[in-house]
């Protein structure tokens, strides 16, 4: 195995040398550069760049940048153009070497009604991911479009097919029958764990500050892994380095603040913030909860040639629940006590932080280097309690004072530094060598205390390296991408991760993609969902003298264009699954018992409409998805096979913006997810003892069965309504004549507009309680409907 | 946006989601619950269809509805003085004078835009006659010409809100003499007219207005003569001040603190009205309160250039955290409040700056299935005018 990974190594070096020698290479040149915004300055990522009475054509990728080969000395035109901006033209004079250009900078130009769309218009995706299988892009725009997805990222994913939400109040969410943490979230390159906010189940990143979200659900190239589901890469603003522009949200509970600006010659400053102090969860429930978030981005555009860019991030999160007072004001409201005194309490601290330094150089016309250094942390200290007393009568009339008492506290930290470079050579106008070499050290510390007994701690420091290639050839229709990523982690064997895309272009502007590739992860996530009232973080568990866990993505899709703004895709997927762990946290003690092996798979379709026509855009989207899990040998379901948790086998998904006039629009969005099975404890053991001090008998529950998903819970049905107005009249407006805002608007939200139908998402068990043995109390997230209201002003 | 064009619209998007339901709603039934859901889940759209249809057959009248109006200047009033132009400086459309706000289908916001027939200025500059004497030679500008509904507890007229500089033209230099402000009010007769005809009265009265205090400029600038209380010498760079006030209220078994948000336009008279926005925490024996209050009305009458006297009135709904919850229910948690200031203090005229405030304050609260109770205290604040 050595052999060969050494082998692959030397072909791949053999290889770059050639394609650059000049031999290879001929008298052919290139021409490349950055595309960017005259006015802020920001790069454009999917500008199309063509030149004039030719074929060629290419995309800025990610960074904005681009690089069209195989020119012989001449002169020549290039044409670049981008939705919402003016085309420009460029001159450029071949002599005998390849051509860097001066930063091309495009100037906006206002969109007429018709061209206004929330949707990302094709050929705006990053140009490496032409040959992607599975991949959308958010923009901005898109995640503001859904009324309740409050302007997070995480909450309009949810809105995408093959995309999830887990359980009520968490944030996390499932790609394709994957486990939430399976899902890799960076953010400029940055690997970030739990980049969740619990206060509002949410992000815990400032859409203010994002320039682009690409999501790659399956089949993503070797350039990423160390994770088996999917991808979602999060690209943030630069800077203006012109002049000062800013965005603010203002409320009492819940504000966010957007500023860039100039900082010097040539760099460009971003500083945002957010924080939410839930008051009124304060003063009813005297619970505390609360967030921040902060995102600060230096960037110095040095030359054409070289830019650095340092950013930094850092959230927050303490989020309280504690039931007691609840309790008590409805205990005194509906004249019920059971309960002699009641408290159920949730206690969430976290804290994320995150700092990078990136720098881009173009080395040559055809070659791009970009490297960057990154260190990302995690820390958390949860806390689940139950404890309540209950009077009990005697047959022989006297009472008996019983106690129920469940705590559980779950530490997790995990610290990441990486060191990371990749190079991107044009080896010839149709092939693109892509390859680089990543470096991680990490820390995990965890531990779990189960109703006051240690259940065990651990520090571990792994180390991964990991090196990929992938080369993108296009020849006429047809564009393959194969590559390999070889890790090595904790010092251990050389593993091989082949990937393999393909994209060919059939007439009727129908494409064909295929998309094959092996993933594997060696860091897992802890389910605590039996000890947490709801797992609203995953809790990071490095994989010790075991094997990584692994899936084989078998994808292929089709995608019809219906019109100029118009596409239907279909997209069908299988996933292996042959290595795949879970935590059985009910039955051993210590962590390394716990860890159970199995293997599963997930299959499934899905239909997605996107596009405009005329002022309506959007997507509708339908999938049919199906996941297993089996860990023979253990107790988990007795060893027997399983359909995976937040499997639901019919989703029918459809977000819709009517823009009725440059200042009104209309956002609707739908949501039909089919039932899906959970977990029911149907027994329950309690572990008894008598307390002398306070002379009573106190008990606390032990769930001893391992039966999964034994009960089926109903379909969920949602309807949300949103309408966004330009600010005319008002205090709004006042504010915003007073800021000399460029933009302002009003976003009403009315959410949950199918109240009637209440969307049961777990059920409770009584627990044993007289006169209620055998019921189970359903429980959802979203009874009532709500309506929300928020301003902003962009200046 | 035509009507054809919306009713396209309309079908478009309504054949092609049914279209799609019924390819992809289960053909045979898996269990009955997911058949009856998805048969509600098309009624509740039909029914939103429905709801929303006439919202987009009529769409340009519910949307963006645009009422013209007629303003015809006053000519009768004779002047003295050549008026060679008008600059209109809003950055709006040349006729527009309004916004106003309906709400249609119970939840639907729909504006209404105001527009005089021909550009604002053309009508202002046609209101001057040609002296054949004239003393001087006028410039104008519009910087600021809105009207706007004020809408406290016990008043609401509309306001004609203008800011309109004044130059002067010599033979070598146009000097800036200071800016007509305006809040003109007018308070609608009882009997119910057309908002065309109401607008039209508002342009008629304050045209007349404006021409005599057009007179007295002329007057002040030739001769020396007393200026329009409404002339402003001074540059004004917006059309409105900024305020952000602090302050805080002590009383019997009580404490407050208080802030508010609120924005005046630069003084006229002697009496200024203004609603401004109001966040309360209040702390008592019993319990910690948090209110929010939309409109808080203000009654200001200025004493001089640098004092004010300030009555206030507001209604506040708030969220009681209780110290003893032992018999307190889920509907005891809110309250509502009314409470009242009279304070006086330090407000440069037409000027930013630091504002401080002292006086009295007084608040009656009730909460469901108990008395309502009064509260007084005296009141300190301080806070800065942008």
């Amino acid at each position: 195995m050595k052999n060969n990974v050494i082998n692959i190594y030397k072909f791949l070096i053999l290889f770059i040398l050639l394609s650059l020698s000049p031999a290879m290479k001929g008298q052919l040149m290139t021409i490349s550069g950055y595309v960017s915004d005259v006015h802020t300055r920001e790069t454009l990522i999917g500008a199309t760049i063509q030149v004039k009475g030719d074929h060629k054509a290419a995309i800025t990728d990610g960074n904005g940048f681009f690089s069209l080969a195989g020119f012989r000395k001449g002169e020549y035109t290039l044409v670049i153009s981008h939705l919402g901006y003016a085309p420009e033209e460029v001159d450029v004079d071949l002599e005998n070497r390849g051509v860097v250009l001066t930063s091309i900078h495009l100037t906006p130009v206002p969109l007429s009604l018709e061209e206004v769309s929330i949707v990302a218009p094709r050929g705006n995706e990053v140009a490496d991911r032409t040959v992607e299988a599975s991949h959308i892009q958010l923009t901005p725009k898109m995640i503001q479009s859904i009324p309740t997805a409050g302007k997070d990222v995480f909450a309009a994913v949810k809105y995408l097919p093959g995309i999830d939400r887990t359980e009520p109040f968490s944030p996390l969410y499932t790609v394709r029958g994957g486990d939430p943490g399976e899902n890799a979230v960076m953010l400029d390159g940055v690997m970030i764990y739990n980049p969740y906010h619990s206060s509002i189940t949410s992000g815990i990143f400032n859409t203010m500050t994002i320039k682009n979200v690409d999501l790659l659900v399956g089949g993503f190239g070797a350039e990423y892994g160390g994770r088996n589901s999917s991808v979602m890469y999060i690209t943030t603003i630069d800077g203006n380095p012109n002049e000062l522009h800013g965005e603010i949200e203002p409320s009492t509970f819940y504000s966010k603040l957007f500023l860039e600006f100039p900082a010097g010659k040539n760099a460009s400053m971003m500083i945002a913030g957010r924080y939410l102090y839930d008051i009124v969860s304060n003063f009813i429930f005297q619970t505390r909860n609360y967030f921040y978030d902060v995102n600060l981005s230096y960037t110095n555009r040095i030359n054409d040639r070289n830019r650095i860019t340092l950013k930094y991030f850092e959230s927050k999160d303490y989020t309280g629940y504690n039931f007691n007072t609840f309790y008590r004001y409805f205990g005194n409201t509906f004249n019920t006590d059971i309960y002699d005194n009641f408290e159920l309490e949730q206690r969430n601290d976290w804290k994320n932080r995150a700092g990078t330094l990136i720098h881009k150089l173009i080395v040559s016309p055809g070659v791009y280097v970009r490297t960057q250094a990154y260190y990302s942390s995690h820390c958390s200290k949860n806390y689940s309690g139950l404890d309540f007393q209950l009077a009990l009568p005697e047959d022989d009339g006297d009472t008996l004072q019983m106690e129920w008492q469940s705590k559980n506290h779950l530490g997790s930290e995990i610290v990441d530094m990486g060191l990371k470079s990749a190079v991107s050579v044009k080896l010839a106008n149709f092939s693109e060598l892509h390859a680089g070499v990543e470096y991680n050290n990490f820390a995990f510390r965890n531990n779990i205390v189960i109703n006051d007994i240690d259940n065990g701690s651990f520090s571990r420091y792994p180390l991964l390296i990991a090196f990929f290639a992938e080369d993108k050839i296009t020849a006429g229709r047809f564009s393959v991408r194969p590559g390999v990523r070889i890790t090595n982690y904790n010092k251990g064997q050389w593993l091989v991760e082949p990937r393999f895309n393909a994209a060919i272009q059939l007439p009727g502007r129908i494409r064909l993609k295929l998309a094959y590739g092996e993933y594997l992860q060696y860091i897992i996530s802890m389910n605590s969902a039996e000890i947490e009232m709801t797992q609203i973080v995953d809790y990071y568990y490095p994989l010790w003298d075991k094997e990584p866990s692994k899936s084989v993505h078998y994808i292929a899709g089709v995608e019809k264009s219906l019109g100029p703004s118009l596409f239907v895709s279909l997209d069908g997927y299988y996933k292996e699954i042959p290595r795949v762990y879970a935590f059985d946290m009910n039955n051993y003690y210590g962590f390394s018992e716990r860890v159970q092996q199995g293997t599963g798979n997930a299959y499934g379709l899905e239909l997605l409409v996107n596009g405009k026509v005329r002022n309506v855009s959007g997507w509708m989207s339908y999938s049919y998805a199906r996941a297993t899990r089996q860990f023979p040998g253990s107790e988990i379901n007795d060893g027997k096979a399983y359909d995976f948790d937040y499997t639901r086998p019919h989703t029918f998904k459809t977000v819709l913006t009517y823009q009725m006039t440059p200042a009104f629009a209309l956002n609707t969005s739908l949501v039909f997810l089919s039932g899906n099975k959970r977990s029911i404890e149907n027994t329950l053991q309690s572990y008894y003892y008598y307390d002398p001090v306070s002379n009573r008998t106190a008990f606390f529950p032990l769930y001893t069965t391992n039966k999964k998903n034994n009960a089926r819970m109903p379909p969920v049905i949602n309807l949300d309504l949103g309408i966004r107005k330009e600010l005319l009249t008002g205090f709004g407006k006042d504010l915003a004549d007073f800021f000399k805002a460029d933009e302002s608007y009003a976003t009403v939200t009315i959410r949950n507009i199918l109240f009637l139908y209440r969307n049961a998402e777990f059920f409770i068990p009584s627990g044993g309680l007289p006169g209620y043995e055998d019921k189970y109390i359903p429980f959802g997230s979203n009874y009532l409907p709500s309506v929300g209201f928020s301003y902003t002003l962009k200046f | 946006m035509d009507m054809h064009t919306v009713t396209k619209n309309f079908t478009f998007c309504h054949s092609l989601f049914l279209n799609i339901f019924v390819l992809i709603t289960p053909r045979r039934g898996i269990i009955s619950g997911i058949e009856s859901i998805c048969f509600l889940m098309t009624k509740v759209y039909i029914i939103l269809l429905i709801m929303l249809f006439p919202v987009r057959v009529l769409t340009q009248y519910i949307t963006t509805d645009t009422l013209y109006v007629d303003f015809v200047p006053d000519t009768l009033v004779p002047v003295n003085y050549v008026v060679s132009g008008v600059t209109d400086n809003r950055p709006v459309p040349p006729g527009l004078i309004s916004y106003t706000k309906k709400t249609k289908y119970l939840m639907l916001p729909v504006d209404q835009a105001l527009h005089t027939r021909a550009d604002l200025a053309d009508i202002l500059l046609r209101g001057f006659q040609q002296p054949s004497s004239p003393l001087d030679t006028l410039l104008l500008g519009i910087n600021t010409f809105i009207i706007d509904r004020y809408k406290g507890y016990l008043k609401n007229p509309y306001i004609l809100k203008a800011d309109i500089p004044v130059y002067r033209l010599s033979a070598n230099d146009t000097l800036y003499a200071g800016t007509l402000v305006y809040n003109y009010e007018y308070q609608p007769p009882r009997k119910k007219k057309k908002t065309v005809q109401v607008y039209e009265q508002i342009l008629g009265k304050w045209h007349t207005e404006f021409k005599m205090d057009m007179m007295i400029t002329a007057g002040y600038l030739h001769d020396h003569n007393p200026a329009p209380e409404n002339l402003v010498e001074k540059s004004l760079k917006k059309s409105h001040f900024l305020h952000l006030q602090i302050g805080a209220v002590t009383g019997l078994h009580f404490w407050q603190l208080e802030g508010e948000l609120y924005f005046t336009r630069p003084e006229t008279g002697k009496r200024q009205l203004f609603l401004g926005s109001i966040v309360r925490y209040q702390h008592t024996d019993d319990f910690e309160m948090i209110g929010f209050g939309k409109k808080a009305e203000h009654f200001s009458t200025r004493i001089d250039d640098n004092w004010t006297f300030d009555i206030a009135a507001n209604v506040l709904v708030g969220f009681l955290k209780w110290k003893d919850t032992e018999n307190i229910k889920l509907y005891q948690i809110p309250q509502f409040s009314l409470s009242s200031f009279q304070t006086a203090g330090f407000n440069r005229k037409n000027a930013g700056g630091i504002q401080l405030r002292a006086g009295l304050f007084e608040n009656l609260y009730y909460v469901i299935e108990m008395k309502p109770k009064l509260q007084a205290g005296i009141y300190l604040g301080a806070g800065y005018k942008f």
